[in-house]
């Protein structure tokens, strides 16, 4: 069973927290395209929340088309590469509009901030 | 259900009695065995002292049996543990059921062991002869099987006090330990009074009877009076027995507070 | 929803110290649910009435529609925070009793959790410490296949590593569908896995909501909350 690590901010609602980083984790190839989830009990278990939280934020995923239920077998990550592309696409515009916001806050442009990245980006 | 609950309270009990059991036994022996040995000075010392402690321990094992009834009951129904056992799929009714019957087992199997070892310690001939020929006498068999239930129910007695007394004592929200002694002992007392005034009444009915009340040169009253009084002795004690298993039972069902 | 158990109007005094005073609440199937107040708030009283250990003054208690009583005590796994078993048994005895007075009493699950903390059946209860009798009783709670678990104070001081260990027991092992409340005044520690959150005060309900809910609404932890409701602000 692939572990991962999950953090969380009791100040907001866990179960969107949950359908970040569950999003991140298969976009991430964390969980691989296809794969087989773990179970919602594992899963809430791993997390240390509760099973019904899980399911909520599994059920979210579900109906973003990342995950799909087979009848008896569990929950599958989603084959839909484009799908896939299509959600880090939209995480990597999420930090992309971040990370440019944050630089604009401190004075630094776009253009510059580019350079920055360029420069910095790799350490 | 009450099969279940009574195994591990008779379980309970018992285990720590069962020392009590076997010292009571072992003392009987030797003290039937130095019993062969008087001629000697020794051996009558011996003798002597083994016979001393075999006495005391009928009356440890007895006591014993109703202190650890007593500690059941407490710890198991009021106690931490009681978290546990008001909390078994069982009615209140059940679980205190399951008390009073194993108590009686208890009670029963303790005072088997004390006549068994009575027996075994001091029955001897002249002992024989004695009882033979008392029985003789007309209605003495009864007269003395009678006072054997007499004392039966008196141990019965003093227990069912101690757990009325700890069913009532444990409602009080404080000092619930003090207050059920109290109530015990109180109790005890009053009722025993209540005892003496029904023998009383029953003077009014039989001469011989009243006349253990009066001061009487002869001080002598006869068999048939004994046979009334222990008649109405041992009636008394049973319904004094059932009035306080039965009423301690309608508090204990009515429901209780735990510490 | 279906409602698992029912309060209604519970009052209960200790002489003329009221200490719950006119508590209603439902508790629905398939929920985790938090009791959250601080110490002596009434969390226990209340959760000794509902497993029958205390007297009613008024009010009434039902579970799935009935008054509480044998049929309640069959299907709702309680654990106090006393030790409550008799310690001259060894474990394997506490395993049999369990068996013999509980149907739902799963012995393969306690034995596999049992595992896990290197004890072995033949030790007596009364040579483990109080921590250890503590993990022996949350993990016969937790082999029971009931549809109420309620856990009084399950992480009263303890260390972290043993924190995680409770929580993911209780996790792992409570019956699916079935509900949990836990009771604690250690907020932080458990509000991550509650569906729905009860507080109370001053033997009062005051609040009861869905975690998440009350997270969006109030931009905050639940123990946030519970700390601006029931603690003196500080000021800034």
């Amino acid at each position: 069973m692939q572990v991962i690590q999950f953090k969380f901010d009791n100040e907001r609602p866990i179960y969107l927290q949950l359908v970040e980083q569950l999003r991140v984790a298969i976009v991430s190839g964390a969980y691989e395209a296809g794969s087989r989830l773990p179970s919602v009990r594992e899963l809430a278990v791993m997390a240390k929340v509760n099973p019904n939280t899980m399911q909520k934020a599994l059920t979210e995923l579900e109906s973003d088309r990342l995950i799909f239920t087979e009848r008896t077998n569990g929950k599958y990550v989603t084959n839909d590469q484009r799908l896939l592309a299509k959600i880090k696409t939209e995480l990597a515009a999420d930090l992309v509009h971040n990370y440019t916001s944050d630089m604009a806050k401190i004075g630094i442009t776009y253009g510059e901030s580019i350079k920055y990245l360029k420069q910095l980006g790799g350490q | 259900m009450l099969r279940k609950l009574i195994k591990y309270d008779l379980l309970w009990t018992n285990r720590v009695l069962i020392v009590y059991y076997a010292i009571t036994v072992v003392l009987s022996v030797l003290t039937r065995i130095t019993s062969n040995f008087t001629d000697s000075a020794i051996g009558d010392i011996l003798h002597g002292i083994l016979l001393g402690c075999t006495i005391g321990a009928f009356v440890n094992t007895l006591i014993n049996a109703a202190i650890r009834i007593w500690v059941r009951f407490r710890q198991n129904c009021y106690k931490d543990e009681a978290y546990l056992t008001h909390t078994l799929p069982a009615t209140k009714a059940q679980l205190y059921d399951s008390k009073i019957y194993s108590a009686l087992i208890t009670t029963l199997i303790a005072l088997a062991v004390v006549i068994i070892c009575f027996f075994i310690a001091f029955w001897n001939d002249d002992m024989y002869q004695y009882f033979h020929n008392l029985v003789q006498i007309e209605d003495m068999a009864f007269v003395l099987i009678g006072m054997i239930v007499t004392a039966v129910l008196e141990v019965i007695y003093i227990i069912a006090v101690g757990i009325f007394g700890i069913v009532l004592g444990h409602r009080a929200n404080n000092n619930r330990m003090v207050i059920s002694i109290l109530i015990g002992v109180v109790l005890y007392f009053s009722l025993q009074t209540v005892l003496l005034v029904v023998v009383f009444i029953a003077g009014f009915f039989d001469d011989s009877i009243m006349a253990m009340f009066k001061n009487n040169p002869d001080n002598s009253i006869g068999f048939d009076s004994y046979r009334t009084l222990i008649i109405i002795t041992d009636i008394s004690y049973l319904v004094l027995n059932t009035g306080l298993f039965l009423g301690a039972k309608k508090l204990f069902a009515s429901g209780v507070n735990v510490d | 929803m279906a409602t698992l158990l029912e309060c209604k109007h519970l009052c209960k005094s200790f002489d003329r110290r009221v200490v719950l005073d006119d508590v209603s609440l439902k508790i629905d199937k398939g929920k985790i649910i938090g009791l959250l107040g601080k110490n002596g708030a009434g969390k226990s009283t209340l959760i000794k009435l509902v497993n029958d250990l205390l007297t009613i003054d008024s009010g009434q208690i039902l579970f799935k529609g009935k008054p509480i009583g044998v049929n309640s005590k069959a299907h709702i796994s309680y654990l106090p925070e006393r030790t409550y078993l008799d310690k001259t048994m060894t474990i394997a005895q506490a395993f049999k009793m369990f068996t013999d007075f509980y149907t739902d009493f799963d012995i393969d699950r306690a034995r596999t959790l049992l595992e896990d903390l290197d004890l072995t059946e033949d030790m007596k209860i009364s040579k483990m410490s109080k921590g250890m009798q503590e993990k022996l009783q949350l993990i016969l709670v937790m082999s029971r296949d009931a549809d109420l678990y309620i856990l009084d104070e399950p992480l009263g001081g303890v260390d972290p590593a043993t924190r995680d260990h409770i929580l993911d027991t209780i996790l792992s092992n409570f019956k699916e569908g079935s509900s949990v409340i836990i009771s604690t005044h250690l907020i932080s520690d458990v509000e991550r896995i509650l569906d729905d959150v009860i507080f109370i005060d001053k033997g009062q309900i005051v609040l009861t909501g869905a975690a998440d809910k009350l997270r969006a609404k109030h931009k905050a932890s639940i123990n946030d909350i519970f700390r601006s409701m029931f603690y003196a602000k500080k000021t800034h």
